[in-house]
């Protein structure tokens, strides 16, 4: 099981982190791989330029896309 | 909803990513600098295409210059501008001291191509791709009635003067060589009001379009915008006047699954609105008036049907394209302006905001009729570039307010279905032996095959609701959260309330039910 950790703040949420949850909880491939869960905040990792926040495993990605995520998704399994 | 649209819509695109820049930027500029000084708001906001597009070489189009171009169209459109119209009209931000005001100053059309953005997608087509093994047997030319289907020295052509796009070459093929596609903005509107210009970009007939704003979602190319007021209204902020907020029933969820209802009220007030509300009650008022009305036309004047009021596209539609149904479509008062209406009655002085996911709402609050009680129409997503530009985090809000405004069935009203339940509820309460049957369409498309059976007398439905957004309101254009989370969302918060009928809510006084 790969975690994944997202943050759901006000700057992620705007900046797509709402959608890269809702995707990762709607694909069926991932639900035996993965163990999502959302979070406030990650210390403001976000400022001042760096939303939307994902952790995947312990690694922190800044900027974070779906290609991103997916990507270190599969190199953590 | 097919599945190609939730794919498109649930995803954060370069598109949407550009769009929420735009907003937050402007939104910042206005709170920062002095709005009265249009050349110091001139100075700051020349600054943001470069922001923007930052990079020396191109991402998406020919240059950096017409992507920088385009995003002063929009940073134009976000201030409630007119699109640009070329240097005789003077320069890139000419008209913006008309805009810094703390009162309602956009004008239609609302919803705008952006020539410059547009790529002039081919209309509607079958065409045949490099899939063609222009094979011996070739069935795409053999089933074809109209011998639209000729061959190159490579591959099969489709020739679209002779083509009548049945579709069956298509079928034929065995390599899956042959696509049909349509330009994405005409695709998902509903009322065929996606047109050309004489250059082949998209051009929008407003005599058809009913400003539903699913084009703007559609377009892969971002080149239709709606214009925005949350600059006027932080304006209006900024000078200290008395502002109301009201929400509306599809908010849930929008600011992340963390942020409760009480939450984003609680971060609203501090944006600076003195009161906030939820549509929701107007809701409630709403299907009060409307459940008499649908017993006195069908009952009474004896009547078909009754159609809903609260989808202003909807209402659009059925009065644009089926004339004769138009009759039959009720006349109160929609949520929005019920509640605003009941704000202004008791202070005359304040200033209301419609924060919700709906375009048609800008274009219904400039009606003369409604635009006395509605001062600003927002989006969440505007509002959530206010918390951005403003440093507001709803992960730090710890108030938390409670709500009380509506009923159940009001806040079941964003999603489709949810307001002739809440009908059903009302009018049985009364009149338990009514005979309602009830039909109800989301998106356009849908919405026009019901009015369409309507006309030909096959609805065998005395009320119906149509909502022109897919899913009802929470698949809006304005909003930020997945469709389906919203929609679970909306159905815990009406559980929420302590009761669950329109007739229940104690806030509304038998004064407002005539």
């Amino acid at each position: 099981m790969v975690d994944v950790k997202i943050c759901v703040g006000t700057n992620c949420s705007f900046k797509g982190s709402l959608d890269i949850l809702e995707y990762l909880e709607s694909d069926e491939s991932l639900s035996e791989t993965i163990r999502i869960s959302t979070h406030s905040c990650f210390n403001k990792a976000c400022k001042p330029n760096n939303a939307p926040v994902v952790m995947v495993q312990d690694e922190l990605i800044l900027k974070a896309t779906l290609d991103k995520i997916l990507l270190k998704i599969r190199e953590k399994l | 909803m097919t599945n190609r649209d939730s794919i498109t819509r649930g995803l954060y695109t370069d598109v949407i990513d550009i769009r929420r820049k735009v907003f937050a930027s402007v939104a910042e500029v206005i709170l920062n600098y002095d709005h009265k000084n249009p050349y110091e708001i001139i100075h700051e906001i020349s600054k943001i295409p470069f922001q923007i597009i930052s990079r020396k070489d191109p991402t998406y189009r020919c240059c950096v210059y017409k992507e920088r171009s385009i995003v002063a169209e929009r940073i134009r459109l976000t201030l409630g501008l007119p699109l640009w119209e070329g240097i005789e009209s003077g320069h890139l931000y000419k008209g913006i001291e008309t805009v810094l005001k703390p009162h309602k100053t956009i004008e239609l059309p609302i919803v705008n191509v952006m020539s410059e953005a547009c790529e002039k997608c081919p209309t509607k087509a079958y065409v045949v791709t490099n899939n063609c093994r222009k094979c011996l047997a070739h069935p795409c030319s053999v089933v074809c009635p109209v011998n639209a289907v000729y061959f190159s020295k490579d591959s099969a052509v489709i020739d679209q003067e002779k083509c009548i796009k049945c579709g069956k070459c298509q079928q034929a093929c065995p390599y899956n060589a042959i696509v049909n596609y349509d330009r994405p903005c005409a695709a998902a509107c509903g009322v065929d009001a996606i047109k050309s210009d004489e250059t082949g970009r998209a051009k929008i007939d407003y005599n058809k379009c009913v400003r539903c704003g699913q084009c703007i979602v559609a377009c892969p190319f971002g080149a239709i915008a709606d214009k925005s007021e949350f600059i006027q209204m932080l304006i209006a902020l900024k000078e200290k006047k008395t502002l109301y907020a009201i929400v509306a029933p599809s908010f849930l969820g929008q600011f992340g699954p963390h942020a409760t209802p009480g939450n984003i009220f609680s971060a609203i007030k501090k944006i600076g609105f003195g009161k906030v509300m939820e549509v929701a009650y107007g809701a409630d008022i709403a299907t009060l008036q409307e459940s008499k009305e649908w017993y006195h036309k069908i009952y009474e004047e004896k009547q078909g049907f009754l159609g809903t009021s609260c989808c202003p596209a909807w209402v659009d539609l059925a009065k644009k394209n089926f004339p004769e149904t138009a009759s039959k479509i009720s006349d109160s008062y929609t949520p929005m302006v019920a509640t605003a209406k009941a704000i202004k009655e008791n202070d005359p002085n304040a200033i209301v905001t419609f924060i919700g996911p709906c375009v048609a709402k800008k274009v219904e609050a400039l009606r003369p009729e409604v635009s006395p009680f509605v001062d600003f129409v927002i989006t969440f997503e505007e509002l959530a570039s206010v918390f951005v530009a403003m440093d507001i985090d709803l992960a730090d809000i710890t108030e938390n307010e409670v709500l009380e405004d509506a009923s159940g069935s009001g806040r079941n009203y964003a999603v489709s279905g949810g307001v002739v339940d809440a009908l059903k509820i009302n009018v049985l309460k009364e009149h338990p032996d009514a005979d309602i049957r009830i039909e109800k369409a989301d998106s356009l498309h849908d919405c026009k095959k019901m009015l369409l059976l309507a006309k030909a007398g096959k609805l065998n439905a005395n009320l119906i609701e149509g909502m022109a957004c897919p899913g009802g309101c929470v698949g809006g254009p304005g909003i930020l959260s997945p469709i389906r989370r919203t929609s679970v969302e909306v159905s815990q918060f009406a559980k929420a309330s302590s009761y669950y009928a329109s007739y229940e809510n104690p806030k509304i006084n038998q004064q407002e039910e005539k």
